[in-house]
């Protein structure tokens, strides 16, 4: 099975590689004029009438909400039509891209905006698939500080290099009711041998999302910064590393969690919105997210009961932070940026930190930011379900993108019925 | 062997159709029903097989060897019927459309046999293997009416059995079919609108 | 009659109409085959847009590495040949059972809405009733006093049998319509009378004598239910399982895959799931073949039957349970559409406009696109469909065999597509559709759905098309002495109905339509369907709950306005029932 997986491996490589080399000089030498010397006055003024396709994934009626409200906003104030193509699965946006680009559409692209982190950002960019450097030059960024929140430049392990613009933080964290939790008497699990332990007291009673849903892959390598040795090799690429050695503790612990499983670990839930239903209906007890605010708004939307609460492990938990790029061949890159820059103001974000609208952790840092604009994020209500920034304890770095691959192969080899 | 018709009284939208039918058929007798389009003739064969549909009231008695009729489903009256139409089901060969008929309670070899028998009957020996589409109309005609015979019916109603039939396969194929008739010795109740096709002048009915 | 050309002095019209016919087919068929044949060099390692430009059988070997790629096969082949089996009885079960008695008028009743209403919306309320804390598990809760959902497999289950379960909803209807129009072109009621009169029950005789001659008639439409639901990706990503999925979501995971180089292996899986439709369609033939010879002295045994009143409620049964399922799938999506909390195993939730609210801002763009599409691929290929028509009848009328060949030929290509794997030669389509820079445009998404909507709606007219008695038209033509004239008021007004129907039936197919918008969209034109799909990966019930209702209540809209327009019409200002109706 090793061997198979290796042979995929490599054979997609060489095929990346090769659309790199026979493509990369174009883009490179196209990107390098752009930005920079325009003023940002005049990218306002010819960003006036574009039409932003914005691909963000769509399965979330708060997040929906609040891309509309921006809509509204970029429209009322810029003269931006901007509109929300509701996708599935960020990883179908790149590969769109990248069809276009090998095809020859080098302008008139079909996405002008797209909501990426992690491994689709690295295959953008190793493929030279965005605009820019832009993000660096918005006039939002200056409320951004890197040294305080080193992944708005660093996605993955991967320089952002102002190709994307931070939009949003992230951090894994576990969703529990309380009320359910107290009728069964038990406690929420403090570290990864507990969970186990937890799942063989509740069978059939915890599940995680399908990988290679995001939240799925996050949950595995959560684990797997928790199980291995030295945790330090993950954030190296994976082809420096032992993987075999690296993963054995996470395999050994997983054929042990599985058949305890919801449905005895042959099936799971597609993503982690689809755990959310099921946590409400008590089908489960732990749900996972990503965003530390989304219990909270998930109550505010009558989704989740005012008695779930939210918990991270002791050793603490992944976060990251979340992105906004724009494709190499949109037409509208102007207004995309305008858009972008509008999205990364304190307003906007503070709009969006607001656990009724969204409850997305902001990317701007205080210390940046004037007493009005402060204000905005000091007023906002944490929400109940929240943790504050003090519990949410250590934030644990995402091992380095190309982890990822490797792990989604290697669970399908060996978790596929 | 006998079919007896008793009071029958068949009406539709409460118009009465037949008036008080009494008729006594034996084994072996050919009773003939004759009269113009839509005066009921084939409602009362409708009734006499149990296929008459539930729009109609009906009042009276069918008998067939003592045994009452009326509740009984058509599959278990025993009651043959011949359609102007020969109906040969296309799917099947001669022989089959023969077999189709027997009862079940015979061998495989007993089964042969009959049909056998029965396409001698109708001077068609050797047809057995051909498609039904391939025979002539006094054929299809013959063995369509063999295929009836077959069933071992205890009466036999006749709807119009000739009028498809060009004029010189008619006399033939009436003869054919009232030797039959008493060969086998059953009641057969017989509608047409052709005085000519009456083999017995004084069994008719006369609807208006 | 149709002589939308003169007869020529040089060419003779039955030459042009038949080129013309000929050019309708062409222009149709032609992205079909370009679509299946541009699928084939990427299967084998040439893909010059993507930047593979050397043969090679290397995706053919990750094909076979796949994990659990034998699962995947085999599941799609279980999944589709038994819900295409058990369509086929459950169908032939209330026909024989129904025809000719008052309960075939309920069933008929029903068939129009089970058959206009989308896969997914269906697939969503028959979730919600099925699902652990479903309608299902809390009505039994209430008695066995649970206070948490019963860790059941009822819907995603590792077996297929909850997409099993929804295929049959969805096909059997469509089935006993084909059926019911097959049916009406043999003997029935006679042969029910005859073989009664042998001495056979009537389950027996629809068996043994019907049977035989109404199965080649259906053939066809049994196959495309094959096709449809071994490369069936939208309710399969709703209902279907999920690790590992069935084969064709598997080519639509590697589709979206942003490693390109699975680009080429979802070629190659395309070109499996092509060979496996075939060799399932080749299974059925064959088995038909051999049961044919098989059965043929069972035929003529002599068994009159036992059970027919046992068989008889059973399929009744079974209608009813289908009916009931549909019913009870709908009102759940209903209730969940205007839910605030409603937690198991709570039967009562609380009430809220909320959802509604909410998504109506966002619902208008795919409804106006769904509405836009629709309506112009349903006028479309009902125009074409009844060019084609009127050409087939003409040329019959000049020379009776090349009339024959051309119907013929008519009706091959209209099944092309629909027998196809949609899957395989869709995304050959968006390959091309790629290179000519053509996504993204609402014509593009029409034009694909047009392969869709064109052969039910042709499939659908040519019926009531061949029972037309010419001589009203030729009566008409003396009278008027316009062709134009006679068409629209005689044949069209004879026709009235079926061209309604026809409509209405073309909206439904259009509406329901996934991968084709998907494929020719880019993300940019969205339906109410692609929203509902992308929706499910949220899980949000209430969301779910508004868009399968709305997405149930569109193609319903416009059966009820087609039913309407086909009994009533204006006249004085006035409505007034049609004479025909």
């Amino acid at each position: 099975m090793k061997k198979n997986m290796s042979s995929i491996r490599t054979w997609s490589k060489k095929a990346t590689s090769a659309l790199i080399m026979a493509t990369v000089a174009f883009i490179g030498s196209a990107s390098d004029i752009e930005a920079k010397t325009v003023p940002w006055q005049e990218i306002v003024e010819q960003s006036k009438g574009q039409t932003v396709y914005f691909n963000a994934w769509g399965g979330s009626e708060q997040i929906n909400d609040y891309i509309d409200w921006a809509t509204d906003q970029v429209e009322k104030r810029y003269g931006i039509a901007l509109k929300h193509v509701k996708v599935s699965d960020t990883s179908s946006v790149v590969s769109r891209v990248l069809a276009e680009k090998v095809a020859g559409r080098k302008s008139n692209g079909t996405v002008d905006l797209v909501w990426i982190n992690g491994e689709n950002f690295r295959s953008m960019k190793q493929n030279g698939l965005l605009f820019g450097p832009f993000a660096e030059d918005l006039p939002s960024f200056q409320g951004v500080d890197p040294q305080e929140k080193p992944t708005t430049v660093l996605d993955f392990g991967e320089p952002a290099d102002g190709l994307e613009a931070p939009w949003g933080m992230a951090q894994l964290v576990f969703i529990y009711d309380t009320d359910t939790f107290s009728r069964k008497q038990t406690t929420p699990p403090a570290n990864a041998s507990e969970l186990l332990e937890f799942a063989r007291k509740h069978k059939g009673r915890v599940t995680y999302p399908l990988p290679p849903d995001f939240v799925g892959t996050t949950f595995l390598k959560q684990l797997l910064s928790e199980l291995t040795p030295e945790p330090g090799v993950l954030l190296k690429p994976v082809s420096e590393a032992d993987f075999d050695a690296v993963t054995s503790p996470l395999w050994r612990y997983l054929d042990e969690l599985h058949p305890l499983l919801w449905r005895e670990g042959e099936t799971f839930p597609a993503n982690n919105l689809a755990l959310t239903p099921m946590l409400d209906d008590g089908e489960i007890l732990l749900s996972m997210t990503f965003n530390p605010a989304y219990a909270s708004s998930a109550i505010a939307s009558g989704e989740l009961p005012e008695t779930v609460r939210t918990y991270v492990h002791d050793a603490g938990t992944l976060g990251n932070t979340h992105f906004l790029a724009i494709p190499f061949n949109s037409d509208s890159t102007e207004a995309a940026q305008v858009v972008i820059n509008f999205l990364l103001s304190p307003e906007a974000q503070a709009h969006k930190a607001n656990p009724d609208v969204w409850g997305d952790p902001t990317v701007l840092s205080m210390s940046q930011l004037n007493g009005i604009e402060r204000k905005r994020f000091s007023n906002l209500p944490l929400g109940p379900a929240t943790l504050s920034p003090e519990a949410l304890g250590k934030v644990l770095p995402e091992p380095h993108s190309s982890w990822v691959a490797e792990l989604e192969e290697a669970w399908k080899a060996r978790y596929r019925q | 062997m006998s079919l007896i018709l008793e009071q029958i009284d068949i009406s539709l939208d409460g118009q009465r159709l037949l008036d008080k039918i009494c008729c006594r058929v034996d084994g072996g007798e050919v009773v003939s029903v004759l009269g113009p389009s839509g005066c009921g003739k084939s409602s009362l064969l409708n009734l006499i097989c149990g296929t008459l549909p539930n729009s109609f009231v009906f009042s009276g008695e069918v008998i067939l060897e003592g045994i009452v009729l009326n509740n009984l489903p058509s599959y278990k009256r025993q009651v043959g019927i011949q359609f102007q139409d020969h109906l040969l089901f296309p799917h099947m060969t001669v022989g089959e459309n023969l077999a189709f008929a027997l009862p079940v309670n015979y061998k495989k070899s007993e089964r042969q046999e009959r049909v056998e028998q029965a396409l001698v009957d109708c001077e068609m020996l050797g047809f057995s293997g051909q498609n039904p589409s391939m025979l002539s109309g006094g054929q299809k005609a013959r063995i369509s009416l063999m295929r009836t015979l077959l069933s071992e019916p205890k009466a036999l109603l006749l709807d119009e059995p000739f009028s498809k039939l060009d004029t010189t396969l008619r006399s033939s194929f009436r003869h054919f079919v009232f030797q039959q008739i008493q060969s086998r010795r059953i009641p057969a109740l017989m509608v047409t609108h052709d005085e000519q096709d009456i083999p017995d002048k004084r069994r008719v009915i006369r609807l208006a | 009659m149709s002589p939308l050309l003169k007869s020529g002095k040089w060419v003779s019209s039955g030459a042009v109409s038949s080129l013309l016919a000929l050019g309708l087919l062409v222009l149709f068929i032609l992205p079909v085959l370009a679509g299946v044949g541009s699928i084939m060099l990427p299967a084998f390692g040439y893909m010059p847009v993507l930047g593979f430009e050397t043969f090679s059988f290397s995706s053919w070997q990750m094909l076979l590495e796949t994990p659990a790629l034998i699962q995947m096969l085999g599941l799609s082949l279980w999944t589709s040949a038994s819900s295409t089996l058990l369509s086929l009885i459950l169908a032939f079960g209330v026909i024989c059972f129904a025809w000719g008695t008052p309960f075939w008028h309920k069933v008929q009743r029903w068939l129009a809405p089970l058959m206009a209403v989308p896969h997914v919306a269906l697939a969503f309320g028959v979730m919600f009733v099925l699902m652990p804390s479903g309608l299902m598990a809390r009505l039994i809760a209430v008695f066995a006093g649970w206070s948490f959902p019963p860790d059941w497999q009822t819907v995603q289950d590792s077996y297929g049998i909850s997409l099993i379960l929804l295929l049959v909803i969805k096909e059997t209807p469509f089935l006993i319509f084909m059926m019911a129009a097959a049916v009406v072109q043999l003997p029935v009621s006679d042969t029910l009378r005859l073989g009664g009169s042998l001495g056979y029950q009537s389950g027996v005789i629809w068996l043994k004598l019907i049977w035989p001659r109404l199965y080649p008639m259906i053939r066809l439409p049994v196959y495309t239910v094959l096709a449809f639901s071994i490369s069936v990706v939208d309710v399969a990503l709703v209902i279907g399982p999920a690790n590992p999925p069935t084969f064709a979501v598997q080519i639509l995971q590697w589709i979206y895959d942003p490693d390109l180089a699975n680009s080429l292996l979802a070629a190659s899986g395309s070109v499996l799931l092509l060979l496996l439709v075939v060799s399932v369609i080749g299974v059925f033939y064959l088995t038909e073949w051999v049961m044919s010879r098989l059965l043929r002295s069972w035929l003529v045994n002599g068994h009159r039957g036992r059970f027919s009143i046992f068989w008889g409620s059973l399929s009744r049964k079974a209608w009813h349970g289908l009916v009931m399922l549909f019913l009870a799938g709908g009102s759940a999506l209903l209730v969940w559409s205007f839910v605030w909390r409603w937690r198991f195993p709570s039967l009562w939730p609380d009430w809220s406009l909320r959802s509604w609210e909410r998504a109506w801002d966002c619902m208008s763009e795919p409804i106006v696109n769904s509405l836009l599409i629709g309506v112009t691929a349903t006028l479309a290929a009902n125009t074409i469909s009844v060019i084609l028509l009127e050409l087939n009848d003409f040329q019959q009328q000049q020379s009776k065999s090349a009339g024959k060949w051309l119907s013929l030929l008519t009706r091959g290509a209209m099944y092309i597509p629909l027998l196809l794997p949609q899957m395989t030669f869709l995304f050959g389509v968006q390959l091309l559709l790629l290179q000519w820079g053509a996504e993204g445009h609402w014509l593009t998404v029409t034009g694909l759905h047009l392969l869709f909507v064109l052969p039910y709606c042709f499939l659908g007219l040519s019926g009531p098309w061949q029972h037309y008695d010419q001589r009203h038209s030729l009566q008409g033509l003396l009278l008027s002495r316009s062709w134009l004239k006679t068409f629209v008021q005689v044949k069209l007004g004879v026709l009235w109905r079926p061209v309604m129907a026809s409509l209405a039936l073309g909206f439904a197919v259009s509406i329901a339509q996934y991968l084709p918008t998907l494929f020719a969209s880019a993300g940019r034109v969205e339906t109410v369907t692609t929203e509902a799909v992308s929706l499910v990966s949220g899980g949000n019930r209430r969301l779910i709950g508004v868009y399968g209702l709305v997405q149930m209540l569109l193609p319903f809209i416009f059966y009820v306005m087609a039913f309407f327009l086909s009994y009533w019409t204006i006249k004085n200002g006035c409505f007034a029932r049609r004479l025909n109706s």
